[in-house]
């Protein structure tokens, strides 16, 4: 950690801090911004908490980190938005449903993804609980994030989707939901809601490949795959064609076919696509280069909850110039991606 | 009472639409849900849904010729209408979300 800020920092970690208390707001951001930067992201998110330029979150400088704390509950078919009977707890065994089992898994990696690639603790960056209800409704054909902390999964009609916890990519995608609410906090309808389920697709594909051991050449890109129904097989969609994922898919792969109003599982098809281009270009594992780029931007402060598609597309950029070199092959790779997605730098 | 009902958001981001009349119900469940659509907050501006991937159902009649339109998280659902919601997931068609 100390060796990584030497490379990094170009002011003592300590004046940064200062700064980041700075009562001089673009002084302050710039400093939350170099701070961001030196990877440490764990404690800068605590000392920006502590300026509270964003929203404020409990500081646990005691908890060492790095073991995630699940909860799994079983919903027994009601849509009740609070937590039914307990079903497993960390440490314990695996028990005799699958379902359960899979989101204890799934959390499990999604966790260990974000602590090993950025050492982020959980959702909040605090430790925060995983919870995960299922056997969420009757025939549901749907999992989503709640926004008070709980992870809900259905177990699918048969016809549009199967048991939604088959899917690591799809607890990844969950989990991150919560992420960004506690991060930019995306508003979730036109291209700030296209962005918030692009993020999302973003971190649920590198956890997948994470856990996999996939290079971005192996990875099939497909969101959803597992837990397709017949009618939407093989795959929600496609972050390496967009559009081309099931007979239904008509999400678009520029900005060229941007859907005016269009659902906010629509248009990420276009940031989507940037990402896939972006760390194709580079090679190697997805979360090399390209998903800490994503992540810093992720966690930018200049990222605001009505960010455009544009907006977040800069906030890439320059961390890819600031921390690879502003002709590195990482900030080459980061404007071919935009590109390739027509969305002007 | 003939309804239109279409669900969208979702995981998937795929939208289920269909052409619903409270006459496939039972006659105990067609004169509650007639009851229940009777009160829904007809013409309120869509609510800014909370956390991420929820479904969000629109609901349309055309009493007396005249168009009424609302649009439901799905936490809005009276329980008095899930048996129009079982007719939407039994016959509903797959449209294309972004129409
Ligand atoms: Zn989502």
């Amino acid at each position: 950690m100390t060796a990584r800020c030497a490379q990094r920092c170009i002011l003592p970690p300590g004046l940064l801090h200062r700064l980041a208390r700075s009562e001089e707001a673009a002084l302050r951001e710039a400093a939350l911004n170099a701070l961001a930067l030196d990877g440490r992201f764990r404690l800068a998110r605590a000392e920006s908490a502590a300026s509270s330029l964003r929203l404020s979150r409990p500081v646990t400088f005691a908890r060492a980190g790095g073991q995630p704390q699940r909860t799994i509950y079983d919903q027994q078919g009601s849509e009740s938005q609070t937590p039914g009977a307990v079903v497993r707890v960390e440490g314990q065994a695996p028990c005799g449903d699958q379902a359960v089992n899979q989101a204890y898994d799934g959390l499990g990696a999604t966790y260990s993804f974000y602590w090993t690639v950025f050492e982020r603790d959980s959702i909040d960056g605090a430790g925060m609980p995983l919870l995960g209800l299922m056997h969420y409704g009757r025939r549901y054909p749907n999992a989503f994030w709640d926004g008070a902390g709980h992870m809900f999964f259905g177990d699918g009609d048969g016809r549009i989707l199967t048991q939604t916890a088959a899917g690591i990519d799809v607890i990844g995608h969950e989990l991150t939901h919560g992420v960004t609410q506690h991060e930019a906090n995306l508003t979730y309808s036109g291209q700030s809601g296209a962005l918030n389920e692009s993020v999302s697709d973003v971190f649920g594909i590198q956890v997948k490949q994470h856990a996999l051991g996939q290079d971005v050449h192996s990875s099939d890109w497909l969101i959803g795959a597992d837990i397709a129904g017949p009618v939407l097989r093989p795959a929600l969609r496609s972050m390496k064609q967009p559009g081309t994922a099931n007979p239904h898919d008509d999400q678009p792969a520029d900005m060229n076919d941007y859907v005016p109003g269009g659902d906010v599982h629509i248009n990420s098809g276009i940031p989507n696509r940037a990402f896939y281009v972006v760390a194709t270009t580079l090679g190697g594992h997805a979360w090399d280069a390209a998903g800490p780029i994503w992540y810093a931007a992720l966690a930018d402060s200049q990222l605001r909850p009505n960010a455009t598609f544009r907006d977040f597309a800069r906030i890439t950029l320059r961390h890819a110039q600031q921390t690879y070199g502003a002709a590195s092959d990482q900030a080459h790779a980061v404007q071919q991606g935009w590109e390739a997605v027509k969305v002007a730098l | 009472m003939r309804v239109y009902v279409t669900r969208r958001g979702g995981l998937a981001g795929v939208a289920l639409h269909a052409a619903l009349d409270t006459a496939q119900l039972s006659a105990v469940d067609a004169t509650r849900a007639e009851a229940a659509l009777r009160d829904l907050p007809w013409g309120r501006l869509p609510t800014q849904p909370t956390g991420a991937d929820r479904f969000r159902y629109e609901v349309v009649t055309a009493e007396g010729g005249h168009e009424r339109h609302v649009e439901l998280g799905e936490t809005e659902i009276p329980d008095t209408l899930r048996p129009l919601l079982e007719l939407l997931h039994d016959y509903g068609q797959i449209r294309p979300a972004s129409g």
